[in-house]
């Protein structure tokens, strides 16, 4: 193949190097293999059940199916049924009128995958903002977050740019008992932080020596660059051929797709990793690993059988531990902030000299203290 | 410093609201590029950049900006010995937030911080909402050094960074190099605490 850049079917500008073009070629193959597999589904849009659907899926779905098949597994196509037909539209006129969160998808817009060649079109950006903002109201207790411009853009792009089922699909992702952990886009990303803990637990259970190294330089699950997975789902740190492979499987089989996805990736590149000693080094080293994973095979491979068991009740058991611990110090933190706002208010008002104000100050923080001692006391 | 002395590692965090050019600063800065849609960061971006005539390599973390990613922020700016926070000059609101992150900073970051305010897309003074006066009394009040700036232009980037360069205790230079996060300069205890701490209140 012709070296330079080029572009993936998806409209991503794409330069590698000879071995992942072959990679890539590969994995072409492949796909066009698993997707002979696919005919008979595709014929009568309707899936297998159990066992045979997870494996299609972990294998890939044929990206022209992706449109039906993803709103069936997400559960968009019931969720949609479920509401009349004219919602996502009824959602989209809210929130043009009354998005609180207009001026911050607009920013975001032309920041959306700039180099991919429909997303940064007038349509592309178009589109994006509609289901932005109708996501922002059809959930006004997520809004919007930075990183589902990303997730709605690579729905448009795998769902043939219908916005409505790239809105669909993100609703149920996103919402209250949907696919992703609870409270992963919420105000203060409680769901994300608790994942990444969760993930860190995992990478010291199943990669202890990689996880010493890291923790010996101060680079926890968030520092390598985490945020990107659980909250871009791989869109970002992935070539987006490889990132679609993961959300095969990830709206087949849940979040533990995710946990699964990041142990290949450090897995796969452990050797890299324990050659830097910086945590900033560490993190530069894990995106560039990940922006090169061509071979989607091989990554999947990794995941799927490389990384050992993972049950979901295990994961579960992680979570609820902590998810306690991120509630308890986001409550902290909160409670702080209330404190200094409270005594940064008696110094704009008080009329008095600088001993007595800070005197009265700490006369309001003592009775704050005490106040708020109660109920942390309980850790 | 001369060409014999030790390149001394400093850790810099960049702060500021969505959209106010964190990541256009940065990337004019390191490696003299500007787009004009630049794409949003989640989590933070790392990168590096030295200063040979003044014996620094800078380790910068560009961190997002949107106000529910703040929960994170105490894991790149602890430690670091500088930090620049941003604001959009066309924006009031961004400048509001430029002065939280700077409480927050006073309260809770390295107490030796050098800490730079940088009043961005200096280019757009037309659609100007917040004057140079304004900003550069509040620096002058909260001593932070004050540049307008425009990543786009060119005008006043690497001043900024200069700045910092210049003022980063000289003595530092001297200690041999942490292997922790490259934190060379006056950093106070490490907490003796476990794990994570993303949400810990320092």
């Amino acid at each position: 193949m012709s070296p330079g850049p080029s572009r993936d079917a998806y409209g991503f500008q794409i330069q590698c190097d000879e071995g992942q073009s072959a990679a890539r070629e590969r994995c072409a193959q492949s796909s066009s293999k698993q997707a002979t597999k696919w005919a008979k589904y595709a014929q009568k849009k309707s899936l297998p059940s159990g066992e045979k659907l997870k494996k299609l899926c972990r294998k890939g779905i044929p990206p022209e199916h992706r449109p039906w098949v993803w709103t069936e597994l997400s559960g968009a196509k019931k969720r949609r049924s479920e509401h009349m037909a004219s919602y996502y539209e009824a959602m989209v006129d809210m929130g043009e009128s009354s998005s609180e969160f207009t001026h911050q998808i607009e920013l975001d817009l032309a920041r959306t995958f700039p180099g991919n060649a429909w997303v940064c079109t007038a349509e592309g950006r178009a589109a994006l903002r509609r289901v932005l903002l109708a996501f922002s109201v059809q959930n006004p207790r997520i809004g919007y977050c930075q990183s589902m411009n990303f997730l709605a853009a690579a729905l448009l792009l795998a769902l043939d740019r219908s916005e409505e089922k790239a809105f669909w699909v993100l609703v149920c992702l996103i919402d209250d008992g949907g696919i992703l952990y609870q409270d992963t886009y919420a105000r203060d990303l409680t769901g994300a932080h608790v994942e990444m803990r969760s993930l860190e637990e995992l990478v010291a259970a199943k990669l202890p020596n990689l996880h010493r190294h890291l923790q010996s330089i101060g680079c926890d699950m968030t520092i390598i660059g985490a945020t990107d997975w659980i909250l871009c789902l791989y869109t970002t740190s992935l070539p987006a051929e490889t990132a679609m492979r993961v959300w095969d499987a990830l709206l087949s089989e849940g979040t533990k797709i995710l946990y699964r996805v990041a142990l290949a990736l450090l897995k796969t590149h452990e050797d890299r990793l324990l050659a830097q000693d910086n945590a900033g080094y560490v993190q530069r080293e894990m995106k560039l690993a990940s922006a090169g994973m061509h071979d989607r095979d091989a990554l999947m491979k990794v995941a799927f059988d490389g990384v050992g068991s993972m049950p979901m009740a295990r994961i579960d058991t992680i979570r609820v531990t902590k998810q306690a611990d991120v509630e308890v110090e986001l409550a902290k933190r909160s409670r702080n902030k209330q404190l200094r706002e409270a005594v940064s208010m008696s110094e704009r008002h008080a009329p008095f000299s600088s001993q007595g104000l800070s005197s009265l100050a700490d006369k309001i923080k003592n009775a704050y203290a005490a106040q708020i001692s109660r109920p942390i006391e309980h850790r | 410093m001369g060409d014999t002395g030790p390149i001394q590692q400093a850790k810099l965090v960049l702060l500021g609201d969505m959209g106010a050019g964190k990541s256009s600063l940065v990337l004019r800065f390191v490696k003299g590029q500007f787009f004009d849609y630049q794409e949003s960061t989640i989590g933070a971006a790392f990168l590096t950049k030295t200063i040979p005539e003044k014996g620094v390599k800078f380790e910068i973390w560009d961190t997002a900006g949107q106000e529910r990613y703040h929960s994170l922020a105490p894991m790149y700016y602890r430690g670091a010995a500088a930090a620049v926070v941003v604001f959009d000059i066309t924006n009031a609101e961004s400048f509001a937030k430029a002065k939280n992150w700077v409480k927050e900073l006073q309260r809770q970051g390295n107490p030796n911080m050098i800490m730079a305010l940088a009043g961005n897309k200096a280019d757009l003074a037309a659609q100007r909402s917040v004057t140079a006066d304004e900003a550069k009394a509040y620096a002058d009040e909260n001593s932070l050094f004050f540049w307008e700036t425009s990543a786009k232009t060119n005008v006043n980037v690497a001043e900024v960074f200069n700045d910092i360069a210049e003022r980063l205790p000289r003595a530092a230079a001297a200690l041999p190099q942490q292997p922790t996060g490259g934190i060379t300069l006056t950093e106070p205890a490490p907490e003796q605490k476990k794990k994570s701490s993303c949400c810990s209140t320092a």
